[in-house]
């Protein structure tokens, strides 16, 4: 788009940038690595002057997202950031602002978590949390981060949702990258994102109560609403996606494909990977290899239809998983099997766990696991799933 | 202390914040202090409470006792929340947005989510300063559970976690010493209460609601069911723990301690433990122990306090403006020596109390409790003299009024004018009902019978101006007139 200037910086700077630029009222966050350069931005940022929001210094995670639920049930526009054993300390907090519709927009640099302690990126924290009840978006490039940030203010605050969101960032792999990224000019921005107006906000002109005790005969009943919202949200996350499309010309779907159309055999991954993922399908596909890629954005709510039209057709899913559900295996392939099941004619899906504790997976490496999950589409493995280059 | 007990309820709000139907125990303290609490909290405050009993208790959906902005999330968090609710409403101030008026964050959580899971929270939020009040209710275990013990449970007490045996006491550490760790954050006001003094208590929160910055009330609450004692002991319960050292009453301000209660004797502690189930295993010998600690550790106390005197302890600093009249008197630290020139113009003769009292109140726009007490002294009469002349003339006001007093009249020649419309016109152009203030200050509206301008009929008054012929289509030219 014309208004838009094009940037070289780094992604984590460019997350402060939308912070800004959305004029975030509140941010509660601790610094953790690999999140800390998205908050050390930002609190330069209001120290400047350049964002005129309260930068709560705060104790820990927990009390970080404890924060940000009293900020945003006072209708302030808020966000906290963090990543790895931060998210575990928030997590029991993490329920309840989901259950209770408060609109938080939290950036997650993903990190391994301990023990024994390792600072670089995977995916386990955020599989970890993945039954919270957030809306969960996995990013792939600086671009994806900026454009997901702004759409991420939209949903969370848009009033058929009330949710908070996370967005994923790969710690390290895509966090510290320094990209060329499209930044949207304020005027853009304004016109996108509305100000925050938090239907039921505490307020002593018209008192609501939050958060109440609720026995077992209407427990359920709260339970069934949330996830009835969190379905119903899906309409709205595609809605504003499409608007963001017209306004500035990138389109970002719920599930994506890549050189997919008629390939035997697919791969799925989630987060920076991908991108790797595609130069080496690019080039499985010039070797004449059969073989596609799909990649899984929106995590929650699961894109069901979408994941089982990108899926279908095929006779093999690889899915490479950075996490491990431990005595199960890959938590993303888990979920595939489980959301192909109902398809007459489903892919076999092979499971893989690698990029563990930010291990570095190459083009040679993607190669290598196609041709190892073609082995065991076809022969099966003795394993349920098999870890990638690990050293027995 | 204030030595107004008689003359409490008069200057006690009739409203009841903390609605009835809750499902508190019989006797509970800790529904009492809440009760009393919430009057003087007032409504322009946000409660952000912590699990345990008073959450239990009080909101049970579909039904809440809260008639305030209440919200609940989690054991640990209140402080944090409570600082994210402030830091948003202190933002939202900065542009233009949320609720136009000063709004409190009170915290509440019992002794456990106050000294032992959340503490990091508190510490955090006391710490970075935030404004907020922090209330902790302190009932000594953790009694939604099932009274298991806590660090805040005393010596000697059995719980159902540190039940007394054939090895064991029960509860073997000393008490943590809460308000003291709060005390050492720097904060503007640290103070200990106890319904069973409840004017002391509310005092308190009427100080700690003027500072703008943390302020911090540990509010003793007898729980018969945890205490094992019988539930018509609360009151009484309370009054010992205070009289015998083991729960003293004090404050904190701006790091200077003052005994709320001075006592020159403190009674026995074997008559408050003796009186509770949870103490009832312990021998002489452990008893003599507890009033050894007790009277060192009030004598460490009443070293480091100065007494109170009347009319009140040190008040807060108040950082920012004061944004009511109420706050300006009661922080106005020439109180003393203004009713005092005005003693001395009257040459102290009792005689002339209602000139004294009249002049007290156009110097303040109404009658500061402090300002009463002083005339008493210097007068040489019984408080309650004074007390019975101010609650005699309706000119005078216990309350804090607005900067423009509205009266309306209701006479029969007024009357048959359509008065009564105007004065509902009033009521609903500035949201208030006769006798009350709008949380701003700018009006008090008032009703009288007569002001003996029937001619002019209907007749509204402000600040002594008689504006004739009223009708309910110039009121709102009229009000925008007086700022």
């Amino acid at each position: 788009m014309a208004e838009e200037t094009r940037v070289g910086t780094e992604v984590s700077l460019a997350v402060g940038e939308i912070v800004r630029m959305v004029n975030t009222d509140v941010i509660a966050a601790y610094p953790i690595t690999p999140q800390t350069h998205i908050v050390e931005h930002l609190a330069e940022l209001v120290a400047d002057g350049k964002l005129d929001a309260d930068f709560i210094t705060i104790e820990s995670e927990h009390s970080a997202l404890s924060a940000c639920l009293g900020s945003a049930a006072v209708g302030a526009r808020t966000f906290t950031a963090t990543a790895g054993q931060g998210l575990e300390l928030m997590h029991e907090v993490l329920f309840v602002a989901s259950a209770m519709r408060l609109p938080i927009v939290m950036a997650v640099a993903n990190r391994a978590l301990s023990s024994p302690l390792n600072v670089w990126g995977d995916h386990s924290d955020v599989m970890a949390a993945r039954d919270a009840g957030w809306i969960q978006i996995f990013t792939e490039n600086g671009q994806e981060v900026v454009d997901t940030m702004l759409c991420a203010f939209r949903m969370a605050e848009d009033r058929r949702v009330l949710l908070p969101v996370m967005v994923n960032i790969d710690g390290f792999h895509l966090s510290h990258m320094i990209e060329p990224m499209f930044l949207p000019s304020q005027k853009e921005v304004d016109a996108f994102v509305p100000p925050n107006h938090y239907p039921f906000p505490l307020d002593p002109n018209k008192p609501v109560a939050m958060g109440d005790f609720a026995p077992p005969i209407i427990y359920t009943e709260a339970k069934w609403s949330q996830e009835i919202n969190i379905e119903h949200s899906a309409p709205v996350i595609r809605e504003i996606w499409g608007e963001f499309a017209t306004q500035f010309g990138r389109t970002y779907r719920p599930v994506e494909s890549y050189r997919a159309e008629g390939a035997k055999t697919l791969l799925l991954t989630m987060g920076s990977f991908s991108e790797t993922a595609m130069t080496a399908v690019d080039k499985m596909r010039a070797a004449g290899i059969d073989i596609g890629l799909i990649r899984i954005r929106l995590w929650r709510p699961f894109p069901f239809a979408e994941f089982r039209e990108a899926a279908k057709g095929a006779d093999t899913l690889i899915v490479l998983d950075r996490a491990i559900s431990f005595g199960v295996g890959g938590p993303v392939a888990a979920e595939a099997r489980s959301a192909l099941y109902p398809m007459e004619k489903r892919p076999r899906v092979v499971s893989f766990v690698g990029g563990l504790g930010g291990r570095d997976i190459t083009v040679a490496g993607f190669e290598e696991i196609v041709k190892r999950g073609k082995e065991i589409a076809a022969h099966g493995s003795p394993r349920e799933f098999e870890i990638f280059g690990v050293r027995e | 202390m204030d030595k107004q007990s008689v003359f409490i309820p008069k200057l006690i709000s009739r409203k009841e914040p903390f609605a009835p139907g809750h499902r508190a125990c019989i006797g509970c303290g800790e529904a009492l202090a809440v009760r009393q609490l919430c009057k003087e909290l007032g409504d322009n405050v946000i409660v952000v409470n912590a699990t345990g009993c008073m959450e239990i208790i009080a909101s049970q959906l579909p039904n809440t006792s809260w008639t305030v902005p209440w919200m609940h999330t989690l054991f640990e968090n209140t402080a944090a929340v409570a600082s994210g609710a402030s830091a948003g409403l202190r933002a939202m101030k900065r542009k233009g947005k949320g609720p136009s008026q000063y709004v409190k964050v009170v915290g509440m959580g019992g002794d456990g989510a106050t000294s032992d899971i959340g503490f990091g929270a508190l510490s955090g939020a006391l710490q970075r300063g935030h404004d907020f009040l922090y209330i902790c209710l302190d009932n000594e275990a953790y009694m939604n559970t099932g009274i298991q013990q806590s660090s805040a449970t005393p010596f000697g007490a059995s719980t159902t976690t540190g039940p007394a045996g054939e090895k064991s006491l029960g509860q073997v550490s000393w008490k943590k010493n809460l308000p003291a760790i709060v005390a050492a954050h720097d904060v503007p006001y640290v103070a200990t209460a106890c319904p069973s003094y409840f004017h002391d208590m509310l005092s308190k929160v009427r100080k700690a609601m003027a500072v703008r910055g943390p302020a911090y009330i540990q509010v003793l609450s007898v729980c018969p069911t945890g205490w094992r004692c019988a539930t018509n002991q609360t009151i009484r319960l309370g009054r010992l723990a205070v009289e015998s050292g083991m729960f003293p009453l004090y404050e904190v301000v701006n790091g200077e301690y003052t005994l709320s209660l001075d006592l020159p004797t403190l009674r026995p502690v074997r008559e408050y433990l003796k009186a509770q189930g949870r103490f009832r295993h312990l021998p002489d010998h452990e008893i003599d122990y507890i009033q050894t600690r007790v009277d060192k550790e009030y004598a460490k106390l009443r070293k480091l306090s100065r007494v109170a005197k009347a009319p009140a302890a040190a008040r807060p600093a108040v950082t920012h403006v004061p944004e009511s009249q109420g706050e300006i008197a009661a922080g106005l630290p020439a109180l003393q020596e203004t009713v005092d020139g005005i003693l001395a113009r009257y040459r102290n003769d009792p005689a002339l109390l209602i000139s004294i009292l009249q002049d007290i109140q156009a110097a303040y726009n109404y009658l500061p409790k402090e300002s009463m007490e002083r005339v008493g002294s210097g007068l040489n009469i019984p408080l309650s003299q004074v007390y019975s002349v101010a609650t005699f003339f309706k000119a005078f006001s216990l309350k804090p009024r607005g900067r423009n007093l509205i009266h309306v009249c209701l006479g029969t020649a007024c009357h048959v004018h359509g008065a009564a419309r105007l004065r509902d016109k009033i009521q609903r152009a500035l949201n208030i009902e006769p006798g009350g203030t709008t949380p701003d200050f700018r009006f008090t509206l008032e009703t009288v019978n007569c002001v003996g301008a029937c001619a002019l009929g209907p007749v509204v008054m402000i600040n002594g101006k008689y504006h004739g012929q009223m009708t309910a289509q110039k009121v709102d030219a009229l009000l925008k007139s007086y700022t």
